[in-house]
């Protein structure tokens, strides 16, 4: 018996040791894994905020990059080649980090994106901060002038009671409105309201989406660039394209250059483009294209030699010097153009907008298909001409870079509208007797019968102007004490944003965002994530 | 004799070398307790610590993402001066933050917003606004302070 138990306290000598050993051991295993857990723990939270500020970085960087796109600051190069302009920034924060931006001019195409297609730009991010990298691409496009009900780029605004605008409006100098209108009748503004200086007297107007002073100044007269213009009318520039179509306008520099024979058009239409002569829609003349013709005769395209084909078409047509225009687009004659004159637009008549869609067996607009728009884009004023009709419909975007709009002649000077019926109040409902039940029943013009009462001038379409416009004699008090109803009514269309005229000016530095991505890889050159 | 030295020798040599290996063991088992207790209270306070600061991260983001949502000319009236410590300077779009940030890190939790123009900061080109947020808080009795700052441009509103 005690030689067992000697035996087994031979066995177990230093076996404590060995098993305090083991336990330390453990302890040390346990002890490490906190160790190295807690630490990761803490390494992966200092990561997100170096992360973060890697972020924060690259955020900052699309500002400094965003700030000189909108001040035209930007340093532009090509460093790749493919005619886009694009540049390259890169700085140390003084905060901390790191950014580096790659940016360049790209086509943005997005719903709701409309008459600046081409006119976008990318830019591409790197934050760092202690080792944390993150990447960013943004997408920026100039934002419209069509938002704008009225925009005067230079003067100060006055808006008279009863005035309704249906649009944004924007004034670079004071939004000044009339005080003690009767109940109802105070200027209204459905949508914001922008004045770089003041709105002085804001309680006598309503504003449903408020205004704001003192607003940054927004670049008229740099937003029309008229060899830009005339090489996309001659198809000569590096992108002749309007919002994506075309790749040739018409150019008309009368009397040597006449491609659509203007001076053939004798008496009140001379030298006039008159819009519903055009047929884009010509399927029989040079199969199988639908090719464009104007009074029957084929446009021909001055830079293939061909029958212009309705696709090549950008839809501009320039006049050096006096534009003068009229006429319906509608059906066949539809297509979204724009009438430049470097120096002035001249309204001969009704410019009347209708839709794409017609009947294909008698050719007749049947208000079928996507809305037409129009613009009448001058240097100079833009103006309803002398001689024009008193009751007046212009269904066209108005912009001058360097003047206003007016109407020229005086009360003499402007013969007797319709004869009736007509639809004067644009209500869908033509020849509506005694009255037209506008504003209020019991009052309104008569569209059937028409007398030399009836001044009407209808505006349809934003008015975008470097001073202000007068549309007398229009608003002449004679006139307006025998009227029966509204003498001039500026109306404002929402189809201008989603079917824009063709290369309406842009604002140039105005933009808006587009979209918003983070790139989660972060090994490749930056300039990979740029658009081919 | 042998074995009686042998057995003696053995046995009683057996005997207190078990007891100072015990004395041993346990002294050693208690160094390795004491440090492990060490290091698991560090490593506590660690991921505590870690914890905190990803959600002063997250707290950081949800305002600047709130921030960088609003148009840029709006923010110095909606966001200067911010500071949830004093009540009297929440904003309405700040209020939610500063729930956020009061439920999350507690009392002792704070959060300012400073937004700066190029006229206060230099680096800044026109149009542009640097925006600072800074999430602190109190551990042991330690400021502890997770900022972030980036800048921002006016855009078309």
């Amino acid at each position: 018996m005690r030689a067992s138990i000697h035996r087994s306290m031979r066995c177990q000598s230093g076996s404590s040791l060995l098993l305090t050993i083991l336990i330390v051991a453990a302890l040390a295993i346990l002890a490490t894994s906190i160790a190295v857990v807690s630490i990761g723990d803490r390494t992966d939270s200092r990561y997100d905020r170096h992360a973060m500020q890697a972020l924060a970085a690259a955020e900052t960087g699309v500002a400094f990059a965003k700030s000189l796109i909108i001040s035209q600051t930007a340093p532009l190069e090509d460093f790749d080649s493919d005619g886009r302009p694009d540049f390259a920034i890169a700085d140390t924060l003084d905060w901390g980090g790191r950014y580096t931006v790659l940016a360049e001019a790209s086509d943005v195409v997005e719903e709701d994106v409309t008459a600046f297609l081409s006119n976008g730009f990318t830019i591409v991010s790197e934050g760092n901060y202690l080792g944390a990298v993150r990447r960013v691409k943004v997408e920026i496009a100039h934002d419209t002038y069509f938002k704008f009900a009225r925009f005067v780029y230079q003067h100060s605004i006055q808006f008279e009671c009863g005035d309704v605008m249906a649009g944004e409006v924007y004034t670079g100098g004071t939004l000044s409105l009339s005080c003690g209108c009767p109940v109802g009748e105070e200027p209204l503004f459905l949508e914001k309201a922008y004045a770089v200086q003041r709105v002085p007297q804001a309680d006598c107007g309503i504003f449903e989406e408020g205004y704001e002073e003192g607003v940054q100044v927004i670049d008229l007269p740099g937003s029309l660039d008229w060899e830009q213009i005339r090489d996309k009318a001659h198809g000569i520039g590096s992108d002749n394209a309007c919002e994506g179509r075309g790749s040739v306008g018409i150019y008309i520099s009368l009397p040597l250059t006449d491609p659509l024979d203007l001076a053939s058009q004798a008496g009140w239409d001379l030298n006039t483009v008159v819009l519903h002569y055009f047929d884009f829609c010509n399927t029989t003349l040079a199969p199988p294209d639908t090719v464009i013709t104007y009074r029957s005769i084929p446009v021909m395209n001055t830079v293939t030699g061909e029958i212009m084909r309705r696709d090549d078409f950008n839809g501009i047509v320039l006049f050096e010097g006096d534009a003068r225009v009229r006429g319906t687009l509608d059906g066949t004659s539809a297509w979204r153009l724009s009438v430049f004159g470097t120096d002035h637009g001249l309204i001969r008549g009704d410019i009347v907008a209708g839709h794409f869609g017609y009947d294909p067996i008698t050719r007749l607009p049947n208000n079928s298909g996507d809305p037409v728009t129009t613009a009448v884009i001058a240097e100079n004023y833009v103006a309803m001409d002398d001689g024009t009709p008193r009751i007046l419909r212009i269904d066209a975007a108005l912009f001058s870079r360097t003047s206003n709009w007016r109407c020229l002649g005086g009360m003499g000077n402007h013969p007797i509208g319709g004869p009736g019926p007509l639809d004067l109040d644009i209500d869908g409902i033509v020849g509506e007797t005694p009255y037209n039940n506008d504003p209020d029943p019991g009052i309104g013009w008569d569209e059937l019968n028409i007398t030399d009462k009836h001044w009407i001038l209808n505006l349809t379409g934003p008015i975008i102007t470097y001073a202000q416009g007068d549309a007398y004699p229009w608003n002449a008090e004679p006139i307006q004490g025998a009227a029966s109803g509204p003498t001039h009514r500026y109306n404002y269309d929402l189809d201008y944003m989603r079917f824009p005229p063709a290369c309406f000016p842009l604002p140039v530095n105005l933009w808006i965002d587009i979209s918003w991505t983070e790139i989660f890889e972060a090994r490749s050159a930056l300039a990979e994530h740029l658009p081919n | 004799m042998p074995a009686k030295r042998s057995r003696t020798g053995r046995d009683m040599g057996s005997a207190g070398f078990t007891i100072v290996e015990v004395l041993i063991s346990l002294m050693l088992i208690a160094i390795a307790v004491m440090s492990v207790g060490q290091i698991f209270a560090m490593g506590s306070r660690n991921v505590a610590m870690g914890r905190t600061e990803t959600i002063a991260v997250s707290l950081v983001r949800e305002i600047s993402e709130k921030i960088m949502s609003e148009p840029a000319s709006d923010l110095p009236s909606m966001f200067d001066g911010v500071d949830t410590a004093e009540p009297g300077t929440l904003t309405q779009p700040c209020e939610i933050w500063a729930d956020h940030l009061a439920a999350q890190l507690g009392p002792l939790g704070r959060g300012r917003i400073t937004v700066r123009d190029p006229e206060e900061d230099l680096s800044l080109l026109p149009g542009m606004f640097s925006v600072e947020v800074d999430v602190s808080w109190i551990a042991h009795g330690d400021t502890i302070h997770v900022p972030s700052r980036f800048a921002v441009v006016r855009m078309a509103d």
